[in-house]
C-alpha cells in the first residue's frame, strides 16, 4: 500500500520480473489502472540479464491482462481457476503469481451507496483471491492506496476494516522527503 | 447407542410369528448392547480423562480460575493485527504437545474460514516450545491437529454437519477452534436481501449446530470474530438490555445474530498496545459473561509465540 506515486507499480513490475527470470515462474498480472507499460518491464529485466533469449523467455512468462472493474477481474479469477484445474500444460506453464494493481481502483467505485452490496463484492474478491492461493500455491499481491484519519493522523490502508483482515502480510510504501 | 435394543428385543419377539431363525436372532441382540456398552464406557472413560485435564490450557486467558471447562465457548473478538489467530496457535500448541513435554496431549480440530491459517508459523512455534525440536516430534504433535478449511457459510454448515462423525470417532478430540465465525458476515448479508432472518439464517443454523456438538461432544469451542463495524456513536442505542461493563470499555458492537451470541460463555477482547518508544504489546479484557468477572492481561508475541 502506499500514496499515488510512492512506487506500488513499480514494485509490482519488479516482483514480476524477478519472479519470471529468476525463478522461472509463470506470473499473472492484473492490471486495473493501465499502469504497466512492457517496455518498463524489458528495461527491468535487461538491468538483471544480458541474455536475449532469456529476456524473452522472461517476457513470455508474464501474462497481463487489463481490468477495468470489478467483474472483469471475477472473470479473469475464474478463466485462471479453470485453467489451473484442467492442468493444462501448455506455454503458459504452472502460474505461481498472481499481482493485481491496484484493488482500490476497482473497489472504490463500489462502496457508498448500496453498503452492502459493495462490501459482499469486495469480500467476494477476497475469497476468491484466498482459495485461489491456497488451493493452487500460489503467491498474491494486490496493491492499495492509503488514507488518514485526520490530517496528521497515522497512515491505514484503504478500503476500510473489512478488506483490513485480508491480507496476511501488509507492506507500506513511503517515498521519502526531498533530500 | 444400544439403549434401545431390550425394547424392540422383546416387542418383536412378542410380535412377529415363530420362526427358525429366531433363537439365533435372540442371542446376537442379547450379545450386542453387553459389547456396545463396554465401548461406551470404554468412551466415557476417556472423555472423562480428558476432562479433567483442560483446565490449565492457558489460565491467563480467563477471568476465573479453573476455566476453561468442557461446554465452554470462547469468543475472541478484536481488530486486525491484535494477535487473536496467533492466540489459537498458542492454544493449539498447548492442546497438541504431549503431557511429557508440558502440553496436554489432546487432539484439536482447526476450521479455518479466512485463510489465514500459517503452518509454517505453527511449526515454528512447535520447534521452540519443544525441548527436543525433532521432525519426529513435531510430526508427532501435528497428528493431533485436524484442519479443514471452508469458502462459504453453506460450506462452514455441511462441514460442521459432517464433522460430527469425526468428533464420534476421536474420544481425544475435544477442542474446537474456528478462525473465524465472521468471514462470511457481508457476504450472507447481501445474499439475503432485505430480510434479517434470510441473511442470518445459515450463520444461525451454524451457531445452533455448533451448541449441539459442543454439548453433546463436551467440546471447548474457541472463535474468532472481528470487528467490523466501529461502536455506534450514541450510547442512548443499546443493543442488550444490560449494558455490562465490559462494552462501554471496548469498541464492541454485537452484529452477529443472536443465536451466537447468547451461546458465548467467555467473551476476550483483543487490542494492541502502543506504548511510546517500548515493544508494542498486545492486550486481553477477559470476561466470564455469567459470573461478570472481567480481567486484564498484557501479552507480547515472540519468536515462540505468545508470551504472557
Amino acid at each position: 500500500m502506499g500514496a499515488p506515486g510512492s512506487g506500488k507499480t513499480q514494485v509490482c513490475l519488479g516482483i514480476a520480473a524477478s519472479v519470471s527470470l529468476g525463478l522461472k515462474q509463470h506470473v499473472l498480472f492484473l492490471d486495473s489502472t493501465g499502469g504497466f507499460t512492457a517496455s518498463r518491464l524489458y528495461q527491468m529485466l535487461q538491468a538483471q540479464t544480458e541474455d536475449e533469449e532469456e529476456q524473452l523467455e522472461a517476457l513470455q512468462r508474464i501474462q497481463v491482462v487489463r481490468v477495468f472493474n470489478i467483474y472483469e477481474v471475477l472473470s479473469a479469477l475464474q478463466e485462471l481457476r479453470d485453467r489451473l484445474s484442467q492442468q493444462v500444460v501448455s506455454s503458459t506453464g504452472p502460474l505461481k503469481m498472481v499481482l493485481l494493481d491496484s484493488v482500490s481502483a476497482v473497489i472504490y467505485p463500489l462502496l457508498g451507496g448500496r453498503q452492502s452490496e459493495g462490501l459482499a463484492l469486495m469480500m467476494q474478491l477476497s475469497r476468491e483471491l484466498k482459495t485461489l492461493a491456497r488451493e493452487f500455491s500460489l503467491a498474491v499481491v494486490v496493491t492499495n492506496q492509503v488514507t488518514r484519519d485526520s490530517s496528521t493522523g497515522p497512515l491505514k490502508p484503504a478500503l476500510g476494516r473489512s478488506w483490513s483482515f485480508v491480507p496476511s502480510t501488509r507492506v507500506l510504501l513511503e517515498s521519502k522527503e526531498g533530500s | 447407542p444400544p439403549s434401545h435394543f431390550p425394547e424392540e428385543h422383546v416387542r418383536r419377539q412378542n410380535g412377529n410369528a415363530s420362526s427358525g431363525t429366531e433363537p439365533r436372532w435372540l442371542l446376537l441382540c442379547l450379545e450386542q448392547p453387553v459389547l456396545s456398552l463396554s465401548v461406551m464406557w470404554a468412551k466415557l472413560l476417556a472423555r472423562l480423562e480428558g476432562r479433567s485435564s483442560l483446565k490449565n490450557l492457558e489460565p491467563y486467558l480467563f477471568a476465573e480460575e479453573g476455566s476453561p471447562v468442557h461446554g465452554d465457548v470462547i469468543e475472541f473478538h478484536g481488530p486486525e493485527g491484535t494477535g487473536k489467530t496467533e492466540m489459537l496457535y498458542h492454544v493449539i500448541a498447548r492442546c497438541i504437545i504431549p503431557k511429557a513435554e508440558g502440553g496436554l496431549g489432546v487432539e484439536v480440530m482447526f476450521v479455518d474460514t479466512d485463510y489465514h491459517f500459517d503452518m509454517l508459523r505453527l511449526v515454528t512455534i512447535l520447534e521452540n516450545r519443544l525441548a527436543q525440536g525433532t521432525e519426529e516430534m513435531i510430526k508427532q504433535c501435528l497428528g493431533r491437529l485436524f484442519l479443514v478449511s471452508c469458502s462459504s457459510s453453506t460450506q462452514l454448515l455441511l462441514t460442521l454437519y459432517s464433522l460430527e462423525n469425526l468428533f464420534c470417532a476421536h474420544p481425544s478430540l475435544c477442542v474446537l477452534l474456528l478462525d473465524s465465525l465472521s468471514a462470511f458476515y457481508w457476504i450472507d448479508r447481501s445474499n439475503g436481501g432485505e430480510s434479517l432472518t434470510l441473511q442470518e439464517m445459515n450463520l444461525k443454523k451454524c451457531a445452533n449446530f455448533l451448541e449441539k456438538l459442543v454439548t453433546q461432544h463436551h467440546l471447548i469451542l474457541f472463535a474468532t470474530t472481528q470487528t467490523l463495524m466501529q461502536k455506534s456513536a450514541s450510547s442512548a442505542e443499546s443493543f442488550l438490555p444490560l449494558k455490562l461493563p465490559h462494552e462501554t470499555d471496548t469498541d464492541y458492537r454485537p452484529y452477529l445474530c443472536k443465536a451466537w451470541q447468547q451461546m458465548v460463555t467467555h467473551r476476550i477482547f483483543f487490542s494492541k498496545q502502543c506504548n511510546s518508544g517500548n515493544s508494542k504489546g498486545f492486550t486481553v479484557v477477559s470476561c466470564h459473561l455469567k459470573r461478570n468477572q472481567i480481567v486484564k492481561r498484557s501479552f507480547n508475541v515472540a519468536e515462540c509465540g505468545i508470551q504472557f
